[in-house]
């Protein structure tokens, strides 16, 4: 199961420093919603119980706000467990985030190609977490792939493919093709950071 | 005090993008008209829910993905490309082929949306559904041979009807010629 998690890790992800904007926990709620309805959301909000970190997706989530960054992980962990998603189906959460973000919407403006994408891809993450840094790294045109670091930031290996699924969508968006994403360095694997690999 | 009275200023901030927010997606929501926003590649990145009512599809499966996947790729491309080039389009009929491969008649209107400094970085599109309106055309199409129709065997029959008077009229003449040279020659063996 790809979204194990002990309490040592949750009271890790509880405490750990940063922030995340709610507009993730919005895109959370309208796959969960998509996936299994009202009935869904319930599942995940008693997960999210049983890991002391309560949260009421309706009532609490506001796109705009700032929330401990732990909850973000804790809520693709409890979405996973709730909806029974294997790492494709918290792939596909990541994927589908974008179709639904509002932050992303501010963002549509660059999604003209994915050089534009690549170039502001920083700036979009700093629009949701007030940690961690992502910075293109190389972009082969001839070659067709781009490769992009996330530094400072080490949750959990569930939030990776989460992302690796989140930036495919976000990318195809520019490109106009599917996106195949590899992390090929990860900080859960001894990496010093984590390297997304974007081809298509 | 400075840092307090930033915090209120960014709070109220918040606020009033959260109510802007809201009253603009409760606005494309309310819309019955299909609408949708795709980059200047025609690659969709935002729709309606009156878009998902009458092509079937959801969010999750057009976001993202080219505007062919429901109208076809060259007329896609050559409203997309005219709305880029000339910033809009309006009222022209194209065909959208629903989720369930259904073809809808539409009329499409479309507009670039420009930003300053940076030129066109996408196309609204709004879908007006002809199928009410050609369903009304086709029955009145219909109705209008089905009087044509009707107006030819009148006319038929008033020819007919036309061409009997005439007929009987000229009998009467006839007749009534006969009746006079039969007078006359009645006339004519008294006097002998």
């Amino acid at each position: 199961m790809p979204q194990q998690i002990t309490d040592e890790e949750i009271n890790k992800l509880l405490n750990a420093e940063g922030e995340v904007r709610g507009v993730v926990f919005k895109t959370d709620h309208r796959f969960i919603i998509d996936k299994e309805g009202e009935e869904g959301v319930k599942k995940v909000e008693e997960e999210l119980e049983r890991m002391n970190a309560s949260f009421d997706y309706d009532e609490e989530a506001d796109n705009m706000s700032f929330y401990p960054v732990g909850m973000r992980v804790l809520s693709i962990i409890a979405t996973g467990r709730a909806l029974g998603l294997d790492k494709e189906g918290i792939r596909e959460m990541g994927k589908s985030a974008p179709k639904f973000s509002l932050m992303v919407k501010f963002f549509m403006r660059y999604f003209l190609s994915g050089e534009k994408i690549f170039e502001k891809a920083g700036e979009m993450w700093e629009k949701h977490y007030s940690v961690g840094k992502l910075e293109p790294v190389e972009h082969n045109k001839e070659e067709r792939y781009m490769k992009a670091r996330l530094y400072n930031i080490d949750l959990h290996p569930i939030f990776c493919v989460y992302l690796s699924g989140y930036f495919a969508s976000v990318l195809k968006m520019g490109v106009g093709e599917e996106v195949n994403v590899e992390e090929t360095v990860c900080n859960h694997q001894g990496g010093e950071y984590h390297e997304f690999t974007f081809r298509w | 005090m400075v840092e307090e009275d930033k915090d209120r200023k960014i709070k109220t901030l918040l606020a009033d993008i959260s109510l802007l927010e809201s009253y603009i997606q409760d606005l494309f929501a309310f819309t019955p008209l299909p609408l949708c926003f795709t980059n200047p590649k025609g690659i969709v990145l935002e729709l309606n829910p009156a878009f998902t009512k009458v092509t079937g599809f959801d969010e999750h499966e057009v976001v993202g993905e080219s505007i062919s996947t429901f109208v076809k790729k060259e007329e896609g491309e050559r409203i997309i490309k005219k709305a880029v080039d000339e910033d809009s389009v309006k009222e022209e009929e194209i065909v959208i082929t629903t989720k369930d491969g259904k073809e809808v008649p539409v009329t499409v209107f479309a507009k670039s949306r420009k930003i300053k400094d940076e030129g066109v970085n996408g196309v609204f599109l709004s879908f007006f559904d002809l199928t009410e309106i050609k369903k009304k055309e086709k029955e009145a199409k219909k109705r209008k041979e089905e009087l044509e129709e009707k107006v030819e065997e009148m006319e038929k029959i008033n020819r007919l009807t036309i061409g009997r008077e005439a007929k009987m009229a000229e009998l009467k003449e006839k007749i009534k010629e006969l009746e006079e040279k039969l007078a006359k020659y009645k006339k004519e063996e008294t006097n002998e």
